[in-house]
């Protein structure tokens, strides 16, 4: 894969098609973050370990090239997980391991008012924030013309793991004001995280939103209580020259007009959703997606193969799996993806 | 203020279903004070409520905040009727062991099912989140369950589900337990792959499930 002309350097045929603009193809690519490209297989063939790589720079990003080896994603992204921002919360975690994702084990407070608000400055330091953007700062040295990806946690979402997620959304109704205000400085400590990825050399950031979806607390409250936090980070994340992806899960279906107002680059949607109808209505977005990361895991590579390729025939600007890949998903599974993308046969 | 046991039954279920926990609470402590029977003001005023807000949950005029906001103002509710029940009350008896599968944490909509389920009659044992496939099986033999009920929000998780049923498999006691399973990335296709007895996409129609299963409703009905 590796050359030197435009067309080849897959940094450049990402941001192409982030931009929408003519390309030889789809880019194939794996975010990282609530997406993961780090199956139990390509774990233990990279040389690296979990939850080993959770916690260290070298380690987090050594893993990440060699995913993208392994696999043939055209893209790195750290980190490996969904749990960095709520463990800046105070949010108890579990690092788990190649088998199980790390996760969230224990919300620490039960109301918004509850969590302390320090400055972002002292959030960035705590955790593994540090270690995240220091894994960017490695793959900007050593992962060639692979994309960076630095990849959040929705502001909501976070809110949501800080606070007792049912706590959290009755307090959306209930005490707007409060449940407000600890957004905003959810979206204070990430606008910080997300420049010091960018500084550091990521090239895209990709918002997960994966838990306060509109399938999950309505259009209305979508509109009032998410959109304007999500308008205030992606604005943020927009004026560092970044590329900005939005990922939510579910059903988009009432909420989608709404989706154009965000300073987007693209939207990743769910595997349920048509990406022909929604890049018809959204044409100033470039759609990235969407691969059932259910057939990635289940599936023979040949149905893979002719999935992706629909895909890309159906408009993808940008081929990737939907959502987070089980980690039992076969690497011959992913490499009949990428390879179908690419063009070339499976060896 | 409600002259009949019917229109207080009515405001009452008005009340839960309008999210309005302290009109409920008065409510209950009048018919408390009026003497009219626990049992019924329970199931005309605070089920009823529950049940038309599930309902609208199902269409999708309310979403888990209202569901959960509504099910405060019923378990208010229940706390003021409770000890004012006389006589055993036609609980049918069911059991369904529930829970969040392994490596997911995401226990909203388990926790809605839960509250449907109990609504509905159901005695419901709350395994919690993140819960081994084992684990399931355990105690679903231990409580003599009808049904274990698995949810999950994430693709990662999802097959964790197969494994409940290949463990009721090798211990060769599929038969005695029915499996459902919901959540997000679900659908009535993956229940049918790894074999589970059936697929709901929201809260009040896993409890017709759950009905249909355990011979509660006849399942053309």
């Amino acid at each position: 894969m590796a050359g030197t002309s435009v067309t080849t350097d897959r940094r450049a045929r990402l941001l192409r098609a982030l931009a929408r603009e003519p390309n030889d193809r789809p880019p194939v690519i794996c975010t990282g973050g609530s997406m993961s490209g780090v199956p139990e297989e390509v774990v233990a063939r990279s040389g690296y370990s979990l939850p080993e790589a959770h916690l260290d720079a070298a380690a987090m990003a050594g893993l990440a090239l060699a995913a993208a080896r392994l696999t043939g994603f055209e893209s790195v992204g750290v980190p490996l997980c969904t749990t960095v921002e709520a463990e800046v919360f105070d949010v108890g975690i579990n690092l788990g391991d190649a088998a199980t994702e790390a996760r969230i084990v224990q919300e620490p407070y039960e109301r918004s008012a509850d969590v302390a608000r320090l400055p972002p400055g002292q959030r960035m330091q705590r955790g593994r924030v540090g270690i995240t953007v220091e894994a960017v700062r490695i793959l900007a040295a050593t992962a060639g013309d692979l994309p960076i990806i630095g990849n959040l946690i929705g502001p909501v979402s976070v809110a949501a793991s800080a606070v007792r997620p049912e706590a959290f959304f009755r307090e959306l109704r209930t005490r707007p004001a409060e449940a407000h205000a600890l957004i905003e400085h959810v979206v204070d400590f990430e606008a910080e995280f997300a420049r010091a990825l960018v500084a550091a050399g990521a090239d895209v950031i990709v918002i997960h939103e994966d838990t306060a979806t509109p399938a999950l607390v309505g259009p209305k409250l979508f509109e009032q209580a998410v959109l304007p936090h999500l308008h205030r980070l992606t604005e943020a994340i927009k004026q560092t020259g970044a590329r900005v992806l939005l990922h939510m899960c579910g059903s988009i279906e009432r909420v989608e007009q709404q989706l154009d107002t965000l300073r987007c680059d693209g939207f990743i949607p769910d595997a349920a959703v048509s990406v022909h109808a929604f890049g018809c209505s959204h044409p100033q977005l470039a759609v990235v997606g969407n691969i059932s990361t259910f057939l990635l895991h289940q599936g023979q590579p040949g149905q893979i193969a002719s999935l992706g390729t629909r895909l890309a025939a159906d408009g993808v600007h940008v081929v990737s799996p939907a959502c987070g890949l089980a980690s039992a998903t076969p690497l011959a599974n992913i490499v009949a993806l990428t390879h179908a993308i690419a063009g070339e046969s499976v060896p | 203020m409600p002259e009949t046991p019917e229109d207080l039954h009515e405001a009452l279920a008005t009340a839960v279903l309008e999210l309005d926990e302290v009109l409920t609470a008065d409510l209950c402590n009048k018919a408390v004070a009026l003497g009219y029977d626990a049992w019924t003001t329970i199931e005309q005023g605070l089920i009823a409520g529950m049940n038309r807000a599930g309902k609208l949950f199902d269409e999708e005029e309310y979403f888990v905040p209202e569901l959960l906001i509504a099910s405060d103002a019923m378990y208010a509710g229940l706390g003021i009727l409770r000890p004012h029940i006389s006589q055993a009350n036609t609980i049918h008896g069911r059991r369904v062991v529930i829970g969040v599968v392994q490596g997911d944490t995401h226990d909203i909509g388990k926790n809605l099912v839960r509250i449907m389920l109990e609504v509905a009659g159901f005695e419901v044992f709350d395994l919690g989140r993140d819960v081994p496939a084992q684990a399931f099986v355990d105690r679903a033999v231990e409580v003599n369950a009808d049904v274990i009920a698995l949810s999950t929000l994430m693709t990662t998780t999802m097959t964790q589900m197969s494994k409940v049923v290949s463990i009721l498999e090798e211990g060769n006691i599929r038969h005695r337990f029915k499996v459902i399973v919901g959540g997000a990335p679900l659908s009535q296709q993956f229940s049918d792959r790894i074999g589970a007895d059936g697929y709901a996409p929201k809260a009040a129609q896993a409890v017709q499930l759950a009905r249909q299963l355990t011979g509660l409703v006849n399942a053309a009905a």
